[in-house]
């Protein structure tokens, strides 16, 4: 036989029996996609080691979160307030008002949390945990260590009052009870006169306004810290508020802490309890 | 350009097969589709009422020309104090003129109404107080005038319809009750704690649209 003559008694050679094994799974790897009682996952594939991503739970934002939160704030600025009495930095003028603002935000709680239980919530008696943990914490630690813990702790104070006027501000576009916009506009006045007259208080009728109004720089004051002022703009503002606070480091700077209004992180949820 | 595929709108041409530039396509889309979905995974989903219009309804105008109007007597009336007074309290009297100029421009801008029209019953009651050499005398009418208007404001916001409305009146608001701190402080009345942080005020009756 010649070795060009093709051997009729082997049917299927090496190369055939792949292409038909292959072709065999091909096949079967598609009717098993099509069939219709697949399981696990069916999620698009994933290319990589990446640790999969977080999926945040659903929380809706509606009238009764808004007012928590605001309840949770008021909460907030009267456990500041109490802080700062421990630490026997309040005196004078100062400390009259500073004891009515505690008492106006432990009514205004109250207030806040009767509207949340009236939009379908539960009360929330607590502070609010994350700008507790995130903000008022580290700003209390840099105050405790400060070379001048009277003028931080009332800054705090005036800025703290600043922010609960902003996040009043802003409820009351985003709250959807007539009731409720009402009640958050009387706290946003409330609290901006609260501001106000802790300025006048401590620094006197030179912060009446700020000199951004008849175009002039505001300026920080020797100890490199922001000034307050009783009229800071023409409008309400939205805007984050600064905050410098605490002891200066080894190049005379001392920490910058931003508080901005409630969001997504900060929000107390239907979903929460208080402790 | 010479498109390869069929026309995106005729409907009644049979499916092609997918070209290279058709799957990338596809692939696109379900990329994107993708991403919305896992873009509606986040944690807070906001429940706003669906019917709150953004901009100012005419019930809305209609009242917000009542506010304009006394912001513009406001104005007016510090205008005159402005020439009046003297030294830092003229400053502080003329910034707090131009504030309320600033709030009627604003309520101008949202509504479309000309700010060129104050309330004269307003000014004709308060132009006789804030026409003082007296700072004290003045700052006392100036303080009745801010909680008023924070009375007159808050009152209305009530009755506002629309987002631009309440976003608007709350940043007025904000202001007009730190002019009122201020203003009660200099009038003599820092150490009243009910006046300086608790005030008592009427609104203006805006009903007829005339406040």
């Amino acid at each position: 036989m010649s070795r060009l003559t093709p051997r009729s008694g082997s049917a299927i050679g090496r190369r055939d029996a792949l292409r038909i094994g292959g072709t065999t799974l091909s096949l079967a790897a598609i009717v098993v996609a099509c069939g219709d009682d697949r399981t696990g996952d069916s999620d698009p594939g994933r290319v990589g080691l990446a640790p999969l991503p977080t999926v945040l739970p659903e929380f809706e934002v509606d009238d009764a979160v808004l007012l928590r939160t605001a309840a949770s704030l008021e909460n907030t600025v009267v456990s500041v307030h109490a802080t700062a009495r421990e630490l026997g930095v309040f005196d004078g003028s100062f400390a009259t008002i500073a004891d009515r603002a505690v008492a106006n935000h432990s009514a205004r709680a109250s207030a806040m949390n009767d509207l949340a239980v009236a939009a379908g919530g539960t009360a929330w008696d607590d502070v609010n945990p994350w700008y507790v943990e995130r903000s008022i914490t580290p700003i209390l630690d840099a105050v405790g260590d400060s070379d001048d813990a009277a003028r931080d702790a009332i800054n705090l104070a005036i800025t703290l009052e600043n922010l609960l006027a902003a996040t009043y501000q802003e409820m009351a576009s985003t709250l959807t009870s007539a009731d409720a916009r009402a009640a958050a506009l009387e706290a946003c006045a409330q609290s901006g006169r609260h501001s106000a007259a802790l300025v006048l208080a401590a620094f006197g009728v030179a912060n009446r306004f700020s000199p951004a109004l008849v175009g002039e720089e505001a300026t920080r004051t020797a100890a490199g810290v922001n000034r307050q002022y009783a009229i800071p703009g023409t409008f309400g503002q939205l805007g984050q508020f600064e905050l410098v606070a605490g002891p200066q480091d080894v190049n005379g700077v001392r920490s910058t802490f931003l508080l901005a209004t409630p969001a997504a992180n900060s929000y107390i949820y239907n979903e929460l309890s208080g402790a | 350009m010479n498109p390869k595929g069929p026309p995106l709108v005729d409907l009644d041409t049979a499916e092609p097969a997918p070209t290279r530039r058709g799957l990338i396509g596809m692939a696109g889309l379900a990329g994107a589709a993708a991403a919305l979905l896992g873009a509606s995974r986040v944690a807070a989903v906001p429940a706003r009422a669906p019917m709150i219009p953004d901009r100012p309804t005419e019930s809305d105008r209609a009242r917000l020309g009542a506010a304009m109007r006394l912001e513009l007597a406001a104005r007016d009336l510090y205008a005159v104090s402005t020439a009046s007074l003297g030294g830092d309290e003229a400053v502080l009297a003329r910034v707090v003129s131009e504030n309320h100029e600033a709030y009627a421009d604003a309520i101008a801008g949202v509504t479309g109404i000309s700010a060129d029209d104050r309330n004269n019953e307003v000014f004709d009651a308060l132009v006789g107080d804030f026409d003082t050499s007296d700072g004290q005398a003045f700052a006392a009418a100036a303080r009745t005038l801010e909680n008023t208007a924070v009375a007159t404001h808050t009152e209305l916001m009530a009755s506002y319809d629309s987002i631009d409305s309440f976003e608007l009146t709350a940043s007025i608001v904000a202001v007009e009750a730190r002019h009122a701190a201020v203003f009660t402080s200099m009038a003599g009345f820092s150490s009243d704690l009910d006046e300086m942080l608790d005030p008592e005020a009427t609104a203006l009756d805006t009903s007829g649209g005339a406040a």
